[in-house]
């Protein structure tokens, strides 16, 4: 990774299982979600967070979340996860990328400057990223642009572009990506070690991918060992997800499984805590102990 | 960092000497997942597209999918020799889609059930028996890691003889941003999957009662049923898409039988025997989904077990059973049953043989 480049973060909160299917029990889903269904609940959480550590939130652009950003007076750091892929998304037949963000229409929904000019020959083909840059170019809007610290691709997309091999998409939004959301830019995916593998043949450096990475080896694709290692793999930081394995796990536990077999970062879940900030402390704690720098 | 080919193959470095060439018609969001899965199974290769829409052709291309697209499968067909076809069109083309994949004497996989009733899926009725053996018909319900460990328990037979049967979705649906299309309701969106998974695990149904709620509009939000099964046991299924909190479909099966009872559900299995017995201690015994085998080599989300289930059905030779395609059949003609006894204000409905 180039030295100028932000470094990924050590640790985030997790904020998107308010909006997106959580992996965890449906009691404990319903639990969270009554919690924060006010959005001052959901504000005052996300200062604690980043009080007890959390370098940012992790969130996606839903109507919950901008009215708890829309709470705040102070910023608060949001690396977004874009395109936003709601669950009702499955009442329609179509992808929700098929339409729109093509040709100069599509450039034209890019903001100007390096990013959108970079993209614009994606746009003109309507290439994959030049609609996923469209849609998070608006999307992005529910963060101040000076609380936007990086972009996460949604690994419904990530993937989309794995499994066909595309990786022009990669190198395109990376692109995109660092120049439009406050320099850091990665992949989500729920098939870690196919994408290590690909993104090292490919010459493609995100600043970061995150995924699954917990002891009962829960989400983690093709299987335990494979994504192992690709923890083990130099050269790209690796947040991991689902620490607590569906909600099986203690945190601290998977925390330690992660760190222990080499993630970079951690983005315990709304749901993962009990106790946000001291939880969070907690796990901020050992990091500073390991000795690994703050990030972002 | 140096500049990244276009593209890798997707089956670049497939392990297999003849991988199935598998077409997918239909490129919504299911058919781009069937060809995420396929193009990284070992033992396929994404010999093309079918799909009428350009503007849905040209997306795939735009994600990096490089087979043919063709807006008709006679037209796929004429550019070179296929072994399967995916059918993930929507409802009211996929049992005449299935139904040529199959004359033309291809193994079909569609992709939920053929048609929303079963006159929608005539077309496939009419088929020769053997013809219609080469059908599968996949639902997420069947190979749900925890939904599977309880199908498994319940066929083993260490819950007895069953004497009642609670079946549910709930899914929110009817909140989200610009509503559900005008033409679907809950039987439509939701009841089929639960369907299926009581058809597989306690047989098929003989008749039906019914009664909706409209809560937003003319459609049905919500559905409650009494299923007689021609086994002889009774099953209650309550269904709705309007229900808060469940961003994620929530199937749960209840089984109470005179040996033990069963909670099986996307969330948690649930058992409570009498008696030690397939696979449970004595007891109760509660697994999570992290406590499980789910074993995947690509995850392209929902569609990806039934699909590796396909394809390996197809290498051995052997029919998987979650993929029974009389089954969704029968299911259709359930859903009519439920409907009709909708319009006749709740009086018991036959389901049709």
């Amino acid at each position: 990774m180039s030295p100028s480049r932000l470094s990924a973060p050590r640790l985030l909160l997790g904020a998107t299982c308010i909006d997106l299917p959580p992996r965890t029990t449906r009691d404990r889903a319903l639990e969270v979600a009554g919690r924060f269904r006010e959005s001052e609940s959901l504000a005052v959480t996300l200062v604690k967070a980043l009080d007890a550590g959390a370098e940012a939130v992790y969130a996606v652009p839903s109507p919950t979340m901008r009215a708890a950003l829309a709470e705040l007076r102070r910023s608060v750091p949001v690396l977004a996860r874009l395109p936003w892929t709601p669950p009702a998304d499955d009442l329609f037949f179509e992808h929700p990328l098929a339409q729109g963000g093509t040709g100069a229409a599509g450039w034209g929904a890019l903001r100007g400057g390096p990013g959108a000019i970079g993209m614009l020959p994606a746009a003109l083909t309507g290439d994959l990223s030049a609609r996923v840059a469209s849609r998070c170019e608006a999307e992005a809007r529910f963060v101040e642009p000076r609380d936007l610290c990086g972009l996460t691709v949604a690994a419904p997309i990530t993937d989309l572009a794995l499994a066909a091999g595309h990786a022009r998409f990669f190198e395109r939004i990376l692109a995109f990506g660092r120049a439009r959301f406050g320099g850091l830019a990665g992949f989500e995916t729920a098939n870690l070690a196919l994408l290590v593998r690909r993104l090292h043949e490919w010459g493609v450096e995100p600043d970061f991918v995150m995924a699954p990475v917990n002891p009962r080896g829960f989400g983690m694709r093709p299987d335990t060992a494979g994504v192992l290692g690709a923890l083990r793999r130099p050269g790209i930081p690796v947040l991991a997800t689902e620490l607590r394995a569906g909600g099986v796990v203690p945190l601290e536990e998977g925390a330690a499984f992660a760190r222990e077999h080499g993630a970079h970062g951690l983005v315990p879940e709304l749901v993962d805590l009990d106790d946000v900030a001291a939880e969070l402390r907690q796990l901020g704690g050992a990091k500073n102990a390991a000795g690994g720098p703050a990030g972002l | 960092m140096h500049s990244p080919a276009d593209s890798t193959a997707p089956d670049e470095g497939a392990a297999i000497a003849t991988p199935c060439r598998v077409a997918v018609a239909g490129l919504g969001r299911a058919g781009l997942a069937h060809a995420m899965a396929a193009a990284q199974h070992e033992g396929c290769a994404v010999a093309g597209f079918v799909e009428p829409r350009a503007d849905l052709r040209r997306f795939a291309r735009a994600a990096g999918f490089t087979a043919p697209a063709e807006p008709t499968l006679a037209r796929l067909l004429a550019r070179g020799p296929l072994d399967a076809l995916i059918v993930c069109a929507p409802a009211e083309a996929r049992a005449a889609l299935a139904a040529e994949g199959l004359a033309a004497g291809l193994d079909v996989l569609v992709d939920g059930l053929p048609a929303f009733g079963s006159a929608g899926a005539a077309g496939l009725a009419a088929l020769p028996a053997d013809v219609r053996a080469r059908l599968g018909c996949a639902s997420p319900a069947l190979f749900h890691p925890l939904l599977r460990r309880g199908i498994e328990l319940f066929a083993s037979g260490a819950l007895g003889v069953p004497h009642q049967v609670r079946a549910s979705v709930f899914v929110s649906r009817v909140f989200a941003p610009g509503a559900p299309p005008a033409e679907l309701d809950v039987l439509d969106f939701a009841v089929g999957d639960l369907l299926l998974l009581l058809d597989r695990c306690l047989g098929p149904v003989r008749s039906v009662t019914a009664s909706a709620h409209r809560l937003y509009g003319a459609r049905v939000d919500e559905l409650h049923a009494m299923l007689s099964l021609d086994n002889g046991a009774e099953a209650g299924l309550d269904a709705s898409w309007s229900v808060p909190g469940y961003p994620r479909a929530a199937l749960v099966l209840e089984v109470e039988g005179d040996r033990g009872t069963m909670i099986a559900s996307d969330d948690a299995l649930e058992a409570d025997l009498t008696v030690a017995g397939g696979g449970f201690e004595e007891g109760v015994t509660r697994l999570s989904l992290a406590d499980v085998p789910d074993p995947l080599a690509f995850d392209a989300g929902d569609v990806s077990h039934a699909f590796d289930a396909f394809v390996r059905a197809r290498e051995s030779g052997e029919r998987c059973p979650d993929l029974d395609g009389e089954r969704a059949m029968r299911v259709l003609r359930t859903l009519d049953a439920l409907r009709a006894s909708l319009a006749a204000g709740g009086a018991s409905a036959p389901v049709s043989a």
